[in-house]
């Protein structure tokens, strides 16, 4: 059997993941990569990879072919691990709705995958929903990248680099999506924060590749993680927070409450120039 | 305005979770609000000037929608499987589907512009509910909603009397999956001086973005 991690779109950091689930259960792990230097996939090789599928794709769309066409003349997949972006999902779902017969079960964000089953947490609950993956058949998974570990590179791996045929469909369509997702980290800045402390707040936003948002009432959810610095509202008056919430503040807050973890310390600009310095 | 209708898909989530929920359809008792997502895709189908917008979705958020400028409703079961889900959608010819991105369900609004787009070969696009930005879309393609989380508008005060006395059929819940309780999140205080919060918090940050 074989555990296929989708490559594209950060997805190489998926193979960490895939790599302990195949070590566990004696699964090959493969990744699914499109057409690009040799170095790019001798690197998925040492990130876990025991062999690399290419394919010439020149668009998202023509994904939803390879990956079923290669899941039906394979006949040994067992799962289909994506990272998780509005392209991806929209293969998965393009994928499932092809041959939903071959496909089973489907989960979007999981926050973790096993060899049994697939999970994420609902909302802003303390509940997960768990899908049981099913033995003859092929599971589709997105995967959020920060529930998993970063894949270590050993370069003592050995794996193989096979070629997939693209076979042109007349049935394909254009997906004109980008591979971002709305679970970006936000670094969240508070009314009235301005000056020094604004500027790094940017700075690290843009280090960390998220964004920094200056807190108004418009803002209504977070959905990724967030650093809340001097969020000075009340409760009642705070976004829904969806992701992991860190809060930095010069007094304690509210906020403080519902963070998972928060400080308070006078010294604000200082531990902003501590981020940008590691 | 056009003639032709739109059909904006509209996802239910649950306000509360019995605690004695196991299994998926446990959560029927539950009351429910719109996702955030999905307000922002009835903003952008109001902005798009149609005079027919379909909201289709789980019952008891439906009033909302109408609410929020939907002129007709279309009820579905609640459904944990995107291709089940979908397969309740009305399947007439819509200028345009409008799917928010729903972040927060257990599939995305992505997933089921994906199902969408096979099933009826139709382009995905994205799109914003910025009446700023007048995007022309393609002719029968299924927009994608991007949701940066900040408001979307509100109840429309003159359709709440309409809503509100428009007779809404109700829907089931449908799903196997199973729903398990976690553990409590414990907060964490961050103590030390600068060097050491920042060490703390950049460990932190350096997981969640995998840096």
């Amino acid at each position: 059997m074989t555990i296929i991690v989708f490559s594209e779109f950060g997805g190489e950091n998926l193979l960490g993941k895939a790599r302990e689930l195949g070590d566990a259960s004696g699964e090959k792990v493969a990744a699914l990569t499109s057409k690009g230097s040799s170095d790019k996939d001798q690197k998925l090789i040492f990130l876990g990879a025991d062999e690399v599928l290419i394919c010439d794709v020149k668009s998202v769309g023509e994904w939803i072919s390879v990956i079923s066409d290669y899941v039906k003349s394979d006949g040994s997949s067992r799962m289909i691990i994506f990272p998780l972006s509005f392209s991806s999902s929209a293969i998965m779902g393009a994928i499932y709705a092809r041959d939903k017969g071959r496909f089973s079960p489907f989960l979007d964000g999981a926050d973790t995958v096993e060899l049994d089953s697939a999970a994420r947490k609902i909302g802003t609950f303390n509940f997960a929903l768990e899908r049981k993956l099913i033995s003859d058949k092929v599971a589709l998974i997105s995967l959020r990248t920060a529930s998993v570990s970063k894949p270590f590179e050993d370069t003592s791996r050995y794996g193989e680099v096979r070629k997939l045929e693209l076979i042109p469909s007349k049935n394909s369509f254009q997906i004109l999506l980008d591979n971002s997702n709305s679970e970006e980290f936000t670094v969240l800045v508070g009314r009235g924060v301005t000056g020094t402390t604004a500027e790094l707040a940017e700075l690290v936003a843009s280090k960390y590749r998220g964004r920094a948002r200056q807190y108004s009432s418009r803002i209504e959810v977070v959905y990724g993680p967030c650093l809340a610095i001097e969020m000075g509202s009340k409760l009642r008056d705070l976004p829904e927070f969806n992701g992991e919430l860190i809060s930095i503040s010069s007094r304690a807050l509210p906020i403080n409450s519902i963070a998972d973890a928060s400080a308070v310390i006078p010294e604000l600009d200082a531990v902003l120039q501590g981020l940008l310095s590691y | 305005m056009s003639d032709r209708k739109l059909l904006v898909y509209v996802q239910a989530l649950p306000v509360s979770i019995s605690s004695s929920a196991r299994k998926f359809k446990d959560i029927e008792t539950s009351e429910f609000r719109m996702s955030h997502s999905s307000r922002a895709a009835l903003s952008l189908a109001i902005s798009l000037g149609f005079s027919h917008i379909v909201a289709a979705g789980f019952p008891p958020i439906l009033q909302e929608a109408l609410a929020r400028g939907a002129t007709e409703i279309f009820p579905t079961p609640l459904c944990d499987d995107p291709l089940e889900q979908v397969s309740y959608l009305p399947d007439e010819d819509f200028s345009h589907m409008i799917v928010g991105e729903n972040p927060d369900w257990i599939f995305s609004g992505a997933s089921i512009c994906g199902i969408l787009a096979e099933s009826r070969k139709i382009v995905i696009e994205m799109g914003r509910p910025n009446p700023d930005e007048r995007k022309v879309f393609s002719d029968g393609s299924v927009i994608l909603v991007i949701d940066s989380g900040e408001s979307s508008g509100t109840i429309d005060v003159r359709r709440i009397k309409y809503s509100t006395s428009s007779k809404i059929n109700p829907e089931g819940v449908l799903g196997s999956s199973n729903i398990s309780k976690l553990e409590e999140r414990r907060p964490e205080t961050i103590a030390g001086d600068a060097t050491e919060i920042s060490q703390a918090i950049w460990r932190k940050i350096r997981r969640i973005v995998g840096n």
